[in-house]
């Protein structure tokens, strides 16, 4: 069994902190990856950031890459799920999870899809403390750790 | 997933060489989607210090993490830690515990099983940690991988490692030795590498040819070691004792390699640049950079066993509990949170509206920059120098900064996105599987 640690005024003060830094995120303006697949945690941090990453044949992404070779735009579908070629060429389809689909097309991360839920995770973390007390740590009292030291962190 | 190494390890084989041997079996695209489970005899026999060192690098084998099953070990090792439950709230918490693990007749969706006497020390010779030999192996030649992505991928990373195909693996002379990071940096990791300092002799320093040094993986652990003399040892060896912290396992501060520079490490990741732009990584286990400290060179560790220390006055044990000492305060009242009305049918979508600013992905046309590597993994994405940040923005410059800069000149090279139309690219087609490897870095796709 997972029992995960979610405080409310921790993932709100997250929240904040991730909405104060702006739009410009995808910084060099990449917003699509097309490989024949990917590292699993890179894939979810590509999703959490507004960005689609496709898994094609390696045939496909290797006609995709000529296509690229050659200077011609792509167009990436998330609605319609399909790779859009110049020329006319044959448009290539690919599949998206349903609920990562749902999310990248109104803009919702897990933030957002936490905080949609904070009734549950605040009755949660009541019977969190019923059954596992030793996981609420001792001496926090819903305050923040205090921080010893200042300055900056060199890792 | 679950991976069971069974039977007897060689003396000389630690729980560093059986990660670094697996992750050689599976690739580090094998626990892809994966939570990897460790099972079988020897992860049973292993100390709760050596399985923290296999399951730190499930991430290096693909997946999101590793577990191994609470057990005798997991339980004496946790009590009466100071932040451990007391009392009443223990036998309540290890009856929990107790309940974990995995039932009998559990279908895993990948089973693999590896004899223990299979695996001998192991080392990297490459930019991947899949990139593995046996320490009394070879450097591979490419010319007999049939696989022409694979071939590519392997020239490229003996050309960045300096190394030529067949050299042995005892014959690569190195230039540092870190001994050090949150994969081999406890207590039983620093008396390891004692041992085999004390085993190469009274008076034998570390070779002229080689900078070593040991960074303890805490504050605890530093006062630990050298309550237990370790660092009396390291230090008339010639090793560098120095204060805890991940120092050279990732080159964000100023212990670095220099260009061309080859290091011993115990870290978890040998990719190009991790340790310094240029610097080129050997992962090894504690005992095999100690080892490879004294010759100067990869050795096999195994040349130092035999000697008999139990008579050595240089080693003595103290328990970790002596340095466990900060107070530690009562356990805070139970939240109450407020009950607020929500409701949640997990079988539906969820709402569309959103608290987030994050932008929406609909449709997508533009320039495609086209790339055609292997596992790229995210310290070339963004290496780490530009990691000292929490804001998404403004990453533009740091992507893919050490193909898209000369190191030397600090220039453009001509690398795809320094190229008209790519500057533009809206879209990555890589034609190289399992993109985006190694570090979970959230940096990665803030810069593209």
């Amino acid at each position: 069994m997972i029992t995960p640690i979610l405080l409310p005024s921790a993932l709100a003060a997250l929240a904040d902190v991730l909405t104060v830094t702006g739009t410009g995120r995808n910084d060099f303006g990449i917003r699509c990856i097309i490989a024949p697949s990917f590292a699993d945690i890179f894939r979810n941090n590509t999703m959490q950031n507004g960005m689609l990453p496709v898994v094609l044949s390696f045939e496909e992404c290797k006609a995709l890459a000529e296509d690229a070779e050659a200077g011609l735009e792509l167009e990436v579908d998330l609605e319609k799920q399909e790779v859009w070629r110049a020329n006319g060429r044959t448009a290539i389809p690919f599949t998206t999870d349903p609920f990562r689909r749902h999310c990248l097309l109104n803009g919702l991360d897990d933030i957002a899809l936490t905080m949609q839920k904070v009734g549950l995770v605040e009755k949660f973390e009541q019977q969190r403390s019923e059954l596992w007390p030793w996981l609420d740590g001792f001496g926090y009292k819903g305050k923040k750790i205090p921080l010893r030291g200042t300055g900056m962190m060199e890792w | 997933m679950r991976i069971t190494v069974d039977g007897e390890l060689h003396e000389g084989v630690t729980s560093k060489d059986v990660i670094l041997h697996i992750i050689g079996v599976i690739g580090t695209a094998g626990g892809t989607g994966s939570v990897i489970e460790y099972a079988g005899s020897v992860f049973r026999g292993f100390s709760m210090e050596a399985r923290m060192s296999v399951c730190n690098m499930s991430i290096e084998a693909g997946a999101r993490a590793g577990m191994v099953a609470p057990d005798d070990i997991t339980f004496n090792y946790l009590r009466n830690r100071p932040l451990a439950p007391k009392g009443e709230a223990w036998d309540r918490a290890v009856a929990y515990w107790k309940t974990l693990n995995t039932d009998g007749g559990a279908q895993f969706d990948v089973e693999v099983n590896i004899r223990a006497e299979e695996i001998v020390p192991t080392v990297t010779w490459g930019t991947s940690p899949q990139d593995v030999a046996p320490i009394t192996g070879a450097v591979p030649d490419p010319t007999l991988i049939s696989d022409p992505v694979r071939r590519s991928s392997v020239e490229r990373s003996l050309k960045y490692m300096g190394l030529s195909p067949n050299t042995r693996m005892e014959d690569i002379v190195l230039d540092k030795i870190f001994i050090g990071s949150c994969t081999n940096s406890r207590i039983e990791d620093l008396r390891s590498a004692a041992k085999i300092v004390l085993a190469a002799g009274p008076d034998a320093k570390v070779a002229r040819n080689v900078h070593a040094m040991i960074v303890p993986g805490s504050g605890l652990v530093k006062q630990h070691a050298e309550a237990e003399g370790l660092d009396v040892i390291f230090k008339r060896a010639g090793f560098d004792w120095r204060e805890a912290g991940c120092s050279m396992c990732l080159g964000m501060n100023p212990d670095q390699l220099s260009p061309g520079e080859r290091c011993a490490s115990t870290s978890n990741r040998n990719f190009e640049g991790r340790q310094g732009a240029g610097g080129r990584t050997h992962l090894v286990s504690p005992a095999m950079a100690a080892a490879a400290a004294m010759a100067g060179k990869l050795t096999d560790v195994r040349k130092f066993l035999g000697v008999d220390l139990s008579a050595n006055a240089s080693l003595k044990v103290a328990s970790a509990f002596d340095f466990l000492t900060d107070p530690v305060l009562p356990p805070p009242e139970p939240e109450k949170p407020a009950p607020s009305a929500a409701s949640s049918n997990p079988k539906d979508l969820p709402p569309a509206e959103t608290p987030s600013c994050v932008a929406k992905f609909i449709v997508v046309k533009g320039i495609a920059a086209p790339l055609h590597i292997d596992n790229v993994d995210t310290d070339m994405i963004i290496p780490k120098q530009f990691l000292k940040t929490l804001k998404r923005s403004g990453l533009a410059n740091a992507l893919f900064y050490t193909l898209r800069k000369d190191p030397r000149t600090g220039e453009d090279t001509d690398f795809v996105l320094n190229r008209s139309p790519y500057n533009q690219a809206k879209i990555l087609v890589c034609t190289g599987k399992n993109f985006g490897c190694g570090s979970s870095r959230e940096h990665a796709p803030w810069s593209l």
